[in-house]
């Protein structure tokens, strides 16, 4: 690279910085996947509230002496059992969401008060992205391709039921459940609010760019890893916080193509 | 009601020079025709030819891009078989009120007289003991003539009806085409959305659009292979025994 | 249940009870609406909103109550402008997550917040004041006009097609401005909670919007009542409680409804009206919260310790944070905001830590003396990263014996009788003070000047390195605010930092999640197992649970862990245990 652009190279020269980087970039990628189909569900409400949904697994982990992380995974099932319970028998509107949710938050705060948890507990949602290490990279590095062999067994059949609005309760659930693994995979290493901006942002860029729901997955994938890497070089030499920066840049495609695109696909 | 014979000097809608579309983009051009009160008009034509463009543009959501048209009194609009919320918990005499807001100013809601005016209509249309019972209990031909109902409520004289007829069985494609001929009678003038050859056959006028007016006159003059041909493609299907049928329908939701 | 039922008489339970109904007003006039329209995750937008708008007010110097409206109102006006082409929950989601991620921008960066910012406008229940309720009846009354005038419009949108773009933004303006008006006197969650659960919980009864709302209503009162009721019974906060009863109320509904229907059509009401009963009965049996109200009120734990250690078993003192809880995220129970309404003295620990408690003093109605511990220290620590005076003053074992002096005289002036009592206590712990003073400092004295490099958290120990002689060379997070996060470059350059200084440690707060600590001293070597006490303490009883504790247990552990296992010392050896 010629020497006016190595300051581009200067960030991936820290230790600190290559880790979470790449966890972002493969956790970023499968996470924006699964948000075209989520988009394409219309259930940003869930994507959004799914990571609170852990609060009151995190708690109760820390007043049983469980591992929070296990407390964490908890909660995200318990709360995607309750939505998906929601939908089916209060509406399958979004509003089922709050219904699902709002209880548990109560919950949480109240188990908080019951005995000792460690102050803070709450903190486990808001992960940052310096601080992922090599296990989260391995993580993410098994559970990506657990994840790509789901969506390619069931693209067409999700594609299906958009198109007949057939068996769409049971699509729901099953984007819910990929839904459950991309947060548990983002929200733990990236925080909750990385997450919900690289499962919606490149996601809803993609929708106005593609024309066939696989070019949208793909692209989504591609944008959220690009915004990963512009993120951090911004985040760098601007010396900002990482991961918020990462946030934007994952949102700033979104909001160019909503200005400028018309829309592709509709589902 | 007043006597078609007083009305028939004006005409209830007027259409000159109008070219009618979406973002300026034309979509149907060279509209020119007219309605006489009491007159049912078949709008034919295929699935995109500009039906509905037309009856949006009448309705005033859309802006022409060229032309002119009038329309005498009050319009009514019966949209498509989709609108309508069936989960909402909502009577068919809260649909039928909903229909007078359009001659409230905005601080006004529907208060005594308008409920009064949605039971009248209710009744019009044979639906005046099924006034309680929900929007989403009803059958199709039966929501379709609530939203006549709110239409009249609203004391349209001119109704806009958009392929009124699809999906309904032949019973209460029958109730609702009596429905439609007594309102002709009283003096409502309605334009029809329809693919059913044999009912334009019944009404005043027909007029054949596909992407423009290709013909504006009564059926036995309009209704010619030639016109059907251009209007609908080389898809007509003859029937044996003479008639034609205009190709099968495909529904979709907008 | 008597007790229960006296509860009831307390000026602040009423003013819940009344700010409740005016909600419940909304909730049903709103509430169908909001479920028919899809409007449930827009509601949650705006609550949740209001705290990136808490953050730019902070940056900005204006009002919270004017930031939060601003952050609230552009996610509501961003996420409702009417465009075909993006769905709403979509356009919602984007608003809000990037709303989010400028707050934290803002919080990381620009503005670095100190503690209380991020709660700086969430209210309670309990605290509800007259302007609350003003503001919640003039909510209810645009609701209720809005929903009149605006009803039927809606309506022959939907079963019409008819488009009425000014009621359509209209129905959006007031969904927002009711959950803005709540966010201040209720907060978030319960704002949220009451204008969707309700109503979801209604539907099944409803076969008209007149009676949903009506039953709605009905609905709200029980579930915001019932709430109530067990809040008080069980002392627990009043927001998180509802929200649980609401929930439950909602499987309840679904459940009698569907029984109710497997029956016959005749016990529709009766059914749910008995379960409603048994479970209003359940709470107001079961509840069992007795509470003497003790008449000295602490606000954090360490404060509590040292007063309660000066009033010994003369007074009862009531430490409102419990150990171990997080002060960031506090919301007052019952218990505590009957204390802090008959309490005659409140000792605080100062701006910037405990900011909330004068307002839920004034709120509570309480009369009580405040006594601003901060406000007469000798050693005040001035840093450009704190508005002002850097607030954890108690780091410094002289701070606390002047503390100790101030609270002995205070409590000698409500309780004179024993102030002869007061005052030697206070003594005695000023001393114990000195001592641990001297200790500690003869204990880090055996550390190399190389070994006085500090890595922690949060900028918590200023007073700490200060009086032991330690150089802070860096703090992970760059603000208190939970929604803060370091910069790569900064971060980077921490750990070059460490490296070339041969720093052996970085000290994670027990407060807060270490993975950044633990993942920077995996990069550079340091030990980060060691974890300090900053402004909260253990559960009482445990080696932590006291001020001593919590000073002895963080000089130990420093010393230790920086020295790299070379310097040991128990400060505490010849302290046999007194502390």
């Amino acid at each position: 690279m010629p020497a006016p652009f190595q300051w581009l190279l200067d960030p991936w020269q820290s230790a600190i910085v290559g880790p979470g980087a790449a966890v972002t970039v493969v956790v970023g990628a499968s996470a924006a996947a699964i948000g075209c189909w989520v988009l394409l569900r219309d259930l940003p409400y869930a994507a959004e509230s799914l990571s609170h949904g852990m609060f009151p697994g995190l708690v109760a982990a820390s007043l049983l002496g469980i591992p929070i992380a296990i407390g964490g995974i908890a909660g995200l099932a318990v709360a995607a059992a309750a939505i998906t319970a929601a939908r089916r028998w209060v509406s399958p509107d979004n509003h089922s969401v709050a219904v699902a949710i709002t209880p548990l938050l109560g919950l949480g705060a109240i188990l908080a008060l019951s005995g000792p948890v460690p102050p803070g507990v709450g903190d486990a949602l808001f992960g940052d992205v310096l601080a992922a290490d090599t296990t989260d990279l391995l993580t993410a590095l098994v559970l990506t391709p657990v994840l790509l062999v789901l969506l390619r067994t069931a693209h067409w059949r999700l594609l299906a039921s958009g198109v007949r609005s057939s068996d769409s309760s049971r699509m729901d659930t099953l984007v819910i459940c990929l839904l459950v693994v991309a947060t548990a995979m983002a929200a733990g290493s990236l925080g909750a609010l990385l997450a919900v901006a690289l499962i919606i942002g490149p996601a809803s860029a993609a929708e106005r760019m593609a024309l066939r729901a696989s070019t949208m997955l793909w692209l989504a994938a591609g944008i959220a890893a690009l915004s990963a890497v512009v993120g951090i070089e911004v985040a760098w030499h601007a010396g900002i916080a990482a991961g918020p920066t990462i946030a934007i840049c994952a949102i700033i495609p979104a909001a160019a193509s909503a200005l400028l695109l018309p829309k592709q696909i509709t589902t | 009601m007043v006597p078609i014979s007083a009305q028939s000097a004006q005409p209830a809608v007027l259409v000159e020079e109008l070219v009618a579309g979406y973002g300026g983009t034309p979509a149907l051009t060279g509209l020119d025709f007219v309605a006489a009160p009491g007159e049912r008009v078949a709008l034919l034509g295929p699935n995109g030819g500009g039906k509905t463009t037309l009856i949006r543009t009448l309705q005033g959501d859309l802006t022409p891009i060229s032309g002119t048209f009038t329309l005498r009194g009050i319009v009514g609009h019966v949209p498509q078989k989709s609108s309508g919320r069936n989960d909402w918990p909502v009577t068919a005499l809260d649909v039928a009120i909903c229909g007078t807001l359009d001659a409230l100013p905005w601080w006004r809601v529907p208060g005594k007289a308008q409920r009064r005016a949605a039971r009248e209509a209710l009744e019009a249309v044979g639906l005046g003991e099924r006034s309680s019972t929900p929007y989403g209990e009803l059958s199709g031909g039966q929501q379709r003539r609530t939203q006549v109902a709110a239409a009249l409520a609203g004391g349209a004289s001119v109704l806009l009806l958009d392929e009124p007829f699809a999906g309904l069985d032949a019973v209460a494609a029958d109730r609702l085409e009596k429905l439609l001929a007594t309102l002709a009678d009283s003096g409502t003038t309605l334009l029809i959305a329809t693919h059913d050859l044999d009912q334009a056959r019944s009404w005043e006028k027909v007029l054949c659009l596909n992407g423009e007016q290709l013909a504006f006159g009564p059926p036995e003059a309009v209704l010619t292979r030639q016109t059907l041909e251009a209007t609908f493609g080389s898809d007509l299907l003859e029937i044996p025994g003479g008639g034609f049928m205009a190709p099968p329908h495909h529904h979709h939701d907008h | 249940m008597s007790h229960l039922a006296s509860q009831f008489l307390h000026p602040f339970v009423q003013r819940a009870s009344l700010e409740l109904l005016l909600l419940c007003v909304t909730a049903a006039a709103l509430g169908p609406w909001i479920l028919m329209r899809g409007l449930g995750f827009f509601a949650h937008a705006i609550g949740t909103a209001a705290f990136p708008g808490l953050i730019a007010a902070d940056a900005l110097g204006i009002a919270p109550q004017l930031g939060a409206t601003l952050g609230a109102m552009g996610v509501a006006a961003g996420s409702g402008v009417v465009s075909p082409t993006t769905r709403t929950g979509t356009r919602t989601a984007l608003w809000l997550t990037g709303a989010m991620a400028v707050g934290a921008l803002l919080a990381s960066n620009i503005s670095r917040p100190g503690a209380g910012v991020d709660s700086a406008l969430f209210g309670s229940l309990l605290t509800s004041t007259t302007a609350d309720l003003l503001t919640a009846a003039g909510a209810a009354c645009l609701a209720v006009g809005a929903v009149r005038l605006g009803g039927p419009r809606w309506l022959s949108e939907g079963m019409l097609g008819r488009s009425w773009p000014f009621w359509n933004s209209a129905l959006l303006g007031v969904v927002a401005i009711a959950v803005i008006a709540q966010l201040a006197a209720v907060g978030a969650l319960l704002a949220s909670t009451l204008l969707v659960l309700p109503a979801a919980a209604a539907r099944p009864w409803a076969s008209t919007i007149q009676r949903w709302a009506f039953v709605t209503g009905v609905f709200a009162v029980f579930m915001s009542l019932l709430g109530l009721t067990a809040s008080l019974s069980f002392d627990t906060p009043p927001g998180a409680t509802i929200a649980l009863t609401a929930g439950l109320c909602v499987v309840g509904s679904l459940c009698a409804r569907s029984v109710s229907r497997s029956i016959s059509r005749a016990p529709i009401g009766g059914g749910g009206a008995a379960a409603m009963a048994l479970s209003a009965l359940i709470v107001t049996t079961v509840g069992c919260a007795q509470t003497t109200t003790p008449p000295v009120v602490a606000t954090t734990p360490i404060i509590g310790s040292i007063t309660q250690q000066v009033a010994g078993n003369d007074i009862t003192v009531k430490t409102l944070i419990p150990a171990g809880a997080d002060p960031h995220s506090y919301e007052p129970r019952p218990s505590d905001i009957d204390a802090l309404s008959t309490a005659e003295l409140l000792v605080r620990s100062g701006p910037g830590m405990d900011d909330w408690a004068k307002r839920a003093q004034d709120r509570a109605g309480g009369k009580a003396t405040t006594l601003d511990l901060a406000a007469g220290l000798p050693i005040a620590r001035n840093a450009a990263q704190f508005k002002s005076t850097d607030p954890h003053w108690f780091h410094d074992p002289r701070n606390i014996a002047a503390a100790a002096v101030t609270i002995g005289n205070a409590l000698s002036e409500i309780d004179p009788t024993h102030a002869l009592a007061y005052r030697a206590r206070a003594g005695r712990l000023a001393r114990t003070a000195a001592d641990l003073d001297r200790r500690a400092r003869r204990c880090v004295s055996k550390l190399k000047s190389g070994e006085r490099n500090l890595v922690t958290d949060h900028d918590a120990f200023g007073y700490l390195a200060d009086r032991l002689g330690l150089r802070i060379i860096g703090t992970l997070i760059p603000s208190q605010s939970t929604a803060a996060a370091p910069s790569p470059r900064a971060l980077d350059g921490l750990a070059r930092k460490i490296r070339s200084l041969g720093v052996k440690a970085i000290f994670p707060e027990r407060a807060v999640d270490p993975r950044l600590a633990v993942n920077l001293g995996r990069q550079t070597g340091a030990s980060s197992k060691e974890q300090l006490d900053a402004d909260t303490l253990g559960a009482a009883g445990t080696r932590n649970g006291t001020w001593q504790g919590m000073w002895v247990n963080n000089v130990e552990t420093l010393v230790s862990a920086l020295s790299g296992g070379r310097v040991t010392c128990a400060i505490t050896q010849n302290g046999g245990g007194s502390y």
